[in-house]
């Protein structure tokens, strides 16, 4: 299980050269291992370019690794609303989410709706949260290159819960086994892709400054700007509770 | 001219040929020709409403213009209801989003059974059972003959072409969005959870999971009715039980500027589940689909109708065949050219050019009566010399005179061309055009035909047959009495019958009533009527209301504003605005304040929190497939911005009288004085969308009409000022159309005729004929004066020669389209009326009153007036060879 800080892609791996030919599975173990954080509290810009106008947002993440190996992740808005959204990632089954309105109200996402823009991005309500290696089935297709890095091109087609995208293409930089783009597929359909830049360690740690989730059709995009970060905080376990929402 | 009448007369088989020639040439261009009734066709491009309409669909879409459907059965709550509804929604929706693989497969396909030259109907069907879809495509294609039997490679070919049409529509994606409760979304709050969810779910293929136990169709309707905002938007209940008896299905198209080919698909689709459904369509393109179709048939089925009238008044006039047949033809080859030619160049049938068959009727019939009614004249003068050299004596002097009124009506019909209403214009060219076709043709046909066939004497010799007075000749005798003795009492009933339809214009109403255009009990009106009680209406307003700042309609005050003014809208106390449903986009946040506070219904209203609608907009969970920002839902009321509401307000009959453009109107000014009234400062609003086109639309067709009368009139006038080198004779030729027209209008004022877009096409045919038996009558009268008679012996030998023509042609005419008085469509039936008033009006004008008033004035045509500027500088009767024809003598 592996800590997502926000988009659930930031899979980090040893480096390592292969000696052998891998298989998919393999290269996202690699992957699967590469150092993680206990705790990360970022605050992050989103650039929601839509129809020729840009959209600022802005919110804090907090998220953390529980006891039982479960990730936790908090998301409270500070501009221009200031919605929460909580998200317990469980293995092997669907994550809760749950929101909370600027008036007071939560709600429960159903697991129907993980498929639908999150907060008018071009972001699912499936992106927001981590996606565990088991949940899914690899096979490895043709070395590509994405984002100017020799990569991996892995397929993964989700195994268990609510299937929002039909597979996703993973890149994953041959150098040090860090993803650096996702291709979403729904139905047959090439749909959108997800592009990680400015790559720093930050203690010890490999972190996408900016993502860029982008229409296949180029009809927009959204960016988003760590602005802020912090690991390792120590995190209470009842910041994540549903009862803190309130 | 005189040369070329010598050429007719010297190779008339040539020139027959040639005619021929030109027929084959042109009737092929006949079914390219379009059918058009489209917004576009009529509006100027500049109208500065027509380019905000246009800059309105861009960002909302063209919400005004939908099919609307009540779709019923006999068990409307069973399994198999939502099977065949499911099968419907999926036909329509291939029509939305273009699978090029999956119909390329289907066509590679057909054409491989196709190849086989032959195949019988179920074995075609058969090889499709993979397909539903497509076998349905294919059901709806195939002739009915075809489908018992074996579909030959003429039907295969047929088959084909339908199945590359609907090809060519699915590619186009004319469907915008389909509206129903099969495909529609709503949102839930039960249970703490937050669902976005169809009314019906799909599954991993996308494909409609259908209630089929009952407890799962109790389950659909209860989602049905939880949402307040579906009521009249996708279902309607029974007034009295309260029970739902119908699904709405709604249609909305992709900016298309002729909706008509795209509705007719359509409807092909619909029709093919009449066996299970009731369906009642309504909505701005059905209708003027229906009435696209009962205009065009109806004129088109009644024209052949006329003909034969035109045709027996003719035999009746004349008694002889040739004196049938040669008017005949010229007229139907006038008709065939002008269409072909329309055809060839890209010019379509316009509500305004349905008039162009009846006008060439009308000036094609006159010009071929003319120069018979010349050569019978001129019979035995004819017969008494050379035949060539007597017919070309009595063949010049006529085409010159025919000539003359044809390129005046050309002049005049030209002058249309500068319209920037791209319908007029063509209307205007094309009917020019035509009239110098029909004079081309009655100049070469009829005295290539005269020479040779043989001199047979007909049976009755009107001109010299003194004994033996006709009808005919009894009112010629009339008129000519009439206007050389009694002129006086003529010019006074004509002052009077003046005064009357003057008074009579001042009521007439300018007004088009689509709906009031079918019969009482026509089903088209009768859907309207039903679409209307169910669902609110077929057609809506767009009203527009601009909150002056960005994000601007999240405002929950901006909000409960909207929604105070919808209330007012179909309030039960304001029936005569006529509004029986609205949407807007309150409608969305109404919905999701009530799933919010777990679907209490109480809570189906505006938030007064601010954060609330804001939030309500973060955590909407929709599809904005053209990533513009809105979701797919918003894109019909509100912009980009959220600065503007768009608020439709569907239009329809709560009072018992149909809705027209002068209702439209009021109820604009007056939705236009509420706004007014109670929009905050710093807030605007426009009233927009289909029906407001819809009155300029008829506004320009109207006006355009009427322009085009009086400039015409104008334009003849001067023609015939400069024609005659005299001013006077300007003035003196408008006479019988002037008459005409104030008469028609009288008339129309007096029995409440609207001036609508049906009757205003009438100016056509008036200037058509007016200006032909004016010049007629006023060239003539100049010959025959120029030869020393005095006034009233001109004026009775004109009437005797050209008065008889004119009378012939009119009668003939007047009763040709009586016949369309049993027209089943009024605008066809008053059309009809209103051609044959025009018709008497224009002859006792050109007849009665302008030999009265020549009389009465003492007007002399013989010779330019001293000192005449126009004829000093401009000698256009030379040009036509006018002053030879003055000192020609005649031999009648």
């Amino acid at each position: 299980m592996k800590l997502r800080f926000f988009l659930a892609i930031l899979f980090v791996l040893l480096l390592s050269n292969p000696l052998f030919a891998l298989t998919g599975r393999e290269i996202m173990e690699k992957n699967d291992a590469l150092p993680e954080a206990k705790t990360a509290v970022s605050d992050v810009l989103m650039q929601i370019h839509k129809g020729g106008r840009v959209v600022e947002k802005q919110f804090e993440s907090s998220s953390k690794k529980s006891q039982e190996g479960e990730d936790k992740m908090l998301i409270s808005f500070t501009r221009p609303t200031q919605i929460k959204l909580l998200t317990h990632a469980h293995k092997g089954g669907d994550d809760d989410q749950w929101l909370r309105l600027s008036s007071g109200k939560i709600k429960r996402i159903a697991s129907s709706d993980k498929g639908k823009p999150f907060v008018n991005s071009h972001l699912y309500y499936e992106d927001i949260g981590s996606r565990d290696i088991d949940d899914y089935s690899y096979k490895l297709l043709e070395d590509a290159k994405a984002v100017g890095y020799d990569c991996y091109a892995v397929e993964a087609v989700k195994e268990s819960g609510e299937k929002v995208y039909s597979k996703l293409v993973l890149y994953v930089r041959k150098s040090d086994y860090f993803i650096v783009r996702i291709d979403f597929y729904e139905g047959n359909e090439f749909h959108k892709y997800l592009e990680n830049h400015d790559i720093r360690t930050v203690d010890g740690i490999l972190t996408p400054f900016v993502s860029t989730m982008t229409l296949a059709d180029n009809k927009g995009h959204t960016e988003l700007k760590i602005l802020k970060l912090e690991y390792n905080r120590d995190l209470r376990d009842s910041t994540f509770n549903k009862e803190a929402l309130r | 001219m005189n040369r070329y009448i010598h050429f007719v007369l010297q190779r008339p088989v040539l020139i027959l040929i040639l005619l021929a020639i030109l027929t084959a040439v042109l009737v092929p261009g006949i079914p390219k020709l379009e059918f058009d009734n489209s917004v576009e066709s009529f509006m100027p491009k500049n109208d500065p409403e027509y380019i905000y309409y246009n800059e309105m669909k861009k960002i909302y879409g063209d919400n005004g213009r939908f099919a609307i459907m009540a779709v019923s059965s006999y068990n409307l709550w069973s399994a198999e209801t939502f099977r065949k509804l499911d099968l419907l929604i999926s036909d329509l929706e291939e029509y939305k989003a273009f699978n090029k693989e999956r119909e390329t497969s289907r066509l590679k396909r057909f054409d491989s059974m196709a190849s086989r030259g032959e195949i019988r109907y179920g074995a075609l069907m058969a090889a499709f059972d993979d397909d539903p879809a497509f076998q349905r495509l294919l059901a709806r294609k195939t002739r009915i003959s075809d489908k018992t039997d074996l579909i030959g490679a003429r039907g295969l070919k047929k088959l084909r072409a339908g199945i590359l049409r609907s090809m060519d529509f699915k590619k186009k994606e004319i469907v915008d969005t389909i509206v129903s409760p099969l495909t529609a979304e709503d949102i839930k709050g039960e249970n703490d959870t937050l669902e976005t969810y169809g009314l019906i779910e799909t599954d991993d293929s996308g494909r409609r999971i259908l209630p089929s136990s009952q407890k799962e169709i109790e389950e659909f309707r209860r989602r049905l009715e939880r949402n307040p905002s579906f009521e009249k938007g996708l279902y309607s209940r029974d007034a009295q039980t309260g029970e739902i008896t119908d699904f709405c299905v709604v249609i909305k198209f992709i900016n298309l500027d002729d909706q008509d080919p795209a509705i007719r698909e359509m409807m092909e689709v619909t029709d093919s589940y009449r066996s299970y459904f009731t369906i009642i369509s309504s909505g701005v393109p059905v209708v003027n689909m229906w009435m696209n179709e009962y205009m065009h048939l109806d004129l088109f089925r009644n024209i052949p109708l006329v003909l034969l009238v035109v045709v027996i008044v003719f035999y009746i006039n004349f008694r002889s065949i040739r004196g049938v047949v040669l008017p005949f033809v010229t007229l139907g080859l006038a008709e065939l050219w002008i269409l072909g030619l329309m055809g060839y160049i890209g010019y379509r049938i316009t509500p305004v050019g349905v008039s162009i068959p009846p006008l060439m009727i009308a000036v094609g019939s006159s010009y071929a009566i003319h120069l018979l009614n010349q050569y019978y004249a001129d019979f035995n003068a004819i017969m008494e010399t050379e035949r060539r050299k007597g017919l070309y004596e009595s063949m010049t002097h006529i085409s010159l005179t025919v000539l003359l009124a044809g390129l005046t009506t050309f002049i005049a019909f030209m002058t249309l061309a500068t319209s920037p209403v791209s319908a007029i214009r063509e209307w205007g060219i094309a009917s020019a055009i035509g009239v110098m076709f029909a004079v081309f043709i009655s100049c070469s046909l009829i005295p290539a035909c005269l020479v040779l066939l043989p001199g047979t004497r007909p049976s009755v010799l009107f001109h010299k047959d003194k004994a033996k007075k006709t009808v005919v000749d009894r009112i010629i005798a009339l008129m000519a009495k009439g206007a050389i003795i009694h002129y006086h009492k003529v010019l006074i009933i004509v002052g009077i019958l003046i005064v009357v339809s003057v008074a009579g214009m001042t009521r007439i109403n300018i007004e088009t009533s689509f709906m009031n255009y079918f019969r009482e009990h026509d089903p088209v009106k009768l859907s309207t009527n039903v679409i209307g009680d169910k669902f609110g209406g077929g057609w809506s307003y767009d009203i527009l209301i601009d909150s002056g700042k960005v994000d601007g309609v999240k405002d929950p005050k901006f909000l409960v504003m909207i929604e105070e003014f919808r209330q007012w809208l179909v309030s039960d106390a304001n029936p005569h605005l006529n509004i029986g449903r609205t949407e807007s986009f309150s409608d969305f946040i109404k919905t999701m304040h009530m799933a919010m506070n777990n679907d209490d219904i109480s809570f189906f209203r505006i938030p007064e929190n601010p954060l609330d609608v804001i939030d309500y907009l973060e955590i909407y969970s929709g599809d904005d497939e053209d990533s513009d920002g809105r979701f797919d839902e918003f894109e019909p009321f509100v912009d980009i911005d959220f600065r503007t509401c768009n608020l439709l307000a569907r239009l329809c009959e709560k009072e018992d009288y149909h809705v027209g453009t002068t209702e439209i109107s009021r109820i604009a000014d007056e939705i236009a004085a509420y706004l007014d009234r109670t929009l905050p400062e710093g807030t605007s609003y426009t009233i927009s969308g289909f029906p407001m086109m819809n009155v300029k639309l008829v506004h320009y067709i109207v006006t355009g009409q009427m322009q085009s009368l009086f400039l015409s009139l104008l334009v003849v006038g001067l023609i015939v000022a400069l024609l005659f080198r005299q001013i006077k004779a300007g003035p003196l030729a408008l006479i019988p159309m002037s008459v005409a027209v104030i008469i028609n209008f009288g008339i129309m004022g007096w029995l409440h005729i609207n001036l609508d877009m049906a009757t205003s096409v009438i100016a056509a045919i008036t200037i058509g004929i007016g200006v032909d038996d004016t010049i007629h009558f006023l060239n003539t009268f100049r010959q025959n004066k120029a030869r020393g008679l005095s006034i009233d012996e001109t004026i009775r030998s004109t009437l005797a020669v050209s008065g008889k023509a004119i009378l012939f042609t009119s009668i003939a005419l007047v009763f040709g389209f009586s016949i369309l008085i049993t027209s089943n469509f009024l605008p066809i039936a008053l059309f009809g009326i209103l051609t044959a008033t025009t018709m008497i009006n224009t002859t006792i004008g050109a007849l009665l009153i302008l030999p009265s008033v020549i009389k009465a004035t003492g007007t002399n045509l013989d010779r330019p007036e001293s000192g005449s500027g126009i004829g000093r500088y401009l000698n256009i009767d030379k040009f036509f060879g006018m002053e030879q024809s003055n000192s020609e003598k005649r031999t009648d």
